[in-house]
């Protein structure tokens, strides 16, 4: 089964058909949900952005490991 | 040359040029699904060491802070986030790297030179940062 929905470029995979962009806005909806949701019960700028940032690298491993299965060919 | 040309030349071709064409094409194939690999690793690999990082620098601005302590109760309060990072992560890239390594090493004739090194660095690299995590 062929998936072209992504191409790597570099660190980051690219999306190349409307399910990828769909995949990649997705992501983006949910990074900033979770910026709100964080900022509501911090008490810090700094809190804020600790615990977003590793929301950030987490959803960017789970986007990338999409990316890579759905850019191969079999 | 055209496709007339190409095909006389498939057919003059004799077997150990077409077994080296196919040989090039598999290692071309696995390295560059290696570097796909590493890719991913490396995305994976940045959650833990955001972690830690964090928490260093907790240690550090806190002058009774101590980064094992921290380290402890992270395990101790997020124990399934803790292991998923520090031992499950880690331990699935470690055997894909070197699972990629090992095939990059077999399909190119078990080389003893240093490109063979140099093509696979990231995965080794990846390989020791995942020793790293596992090991803290």
């Amino acid at each position: 089964m062929d998936f072209h929905w992504f191409r790597r470029k570099g660190w980051f995979y690219l999306p190349v058909s409307w399910i990828g962009w769909a995949t990649l806005l997705s992501a983006f909806v949910y990074v900033v949900y979770k910026f709100r949701v964080i900022d509501s019960d911090s008490h810090s700028v700094s809190d804020t952005l600790i615990n977003w940032g590793f929301q950030l690298l987490l959803t960017g491993a789970v986007y990338t490991f999409i990316g890579y299965w759905a850019s191969r060919t079999t | 040359m055209n496709i007339n040309e190409f095909e006389d030349s498939l057919t003059q071709m004799t077997k150990p040029e077409v077994n080296q064409l196919k040989h090039e094409d598999m290692l071309a194939k696995e390295m560059i699904k290696a570097k796909d690999r590493s890719v991913v690793s490396i995305w994976w690999l940045a959650p833990p060491f955001y972690i830690l990082g964090m928490l260093l620098i907790k240690a550090l601005f806190n002058p009774e802070g101590n980064f094992f302590n921290y380290l402890v109760e992270l395990v101790f309060f997020q124990k399934y986030l803790a292991i998923s990072l520090f031992y499950l992560i880690p331990g699935i890239l470690i055997c894909i790297n070197s699972w990629s390594i090992w095939k990059i090493y077999f399909i190119a004739g078990r080389p003893q030179s240093i490109r063979f090194i140099k093509s696979v660095w990231l995965n080794v690299l990846i390989i020791l940062l995942a020793l790293i995590l596992l090991l803290l």
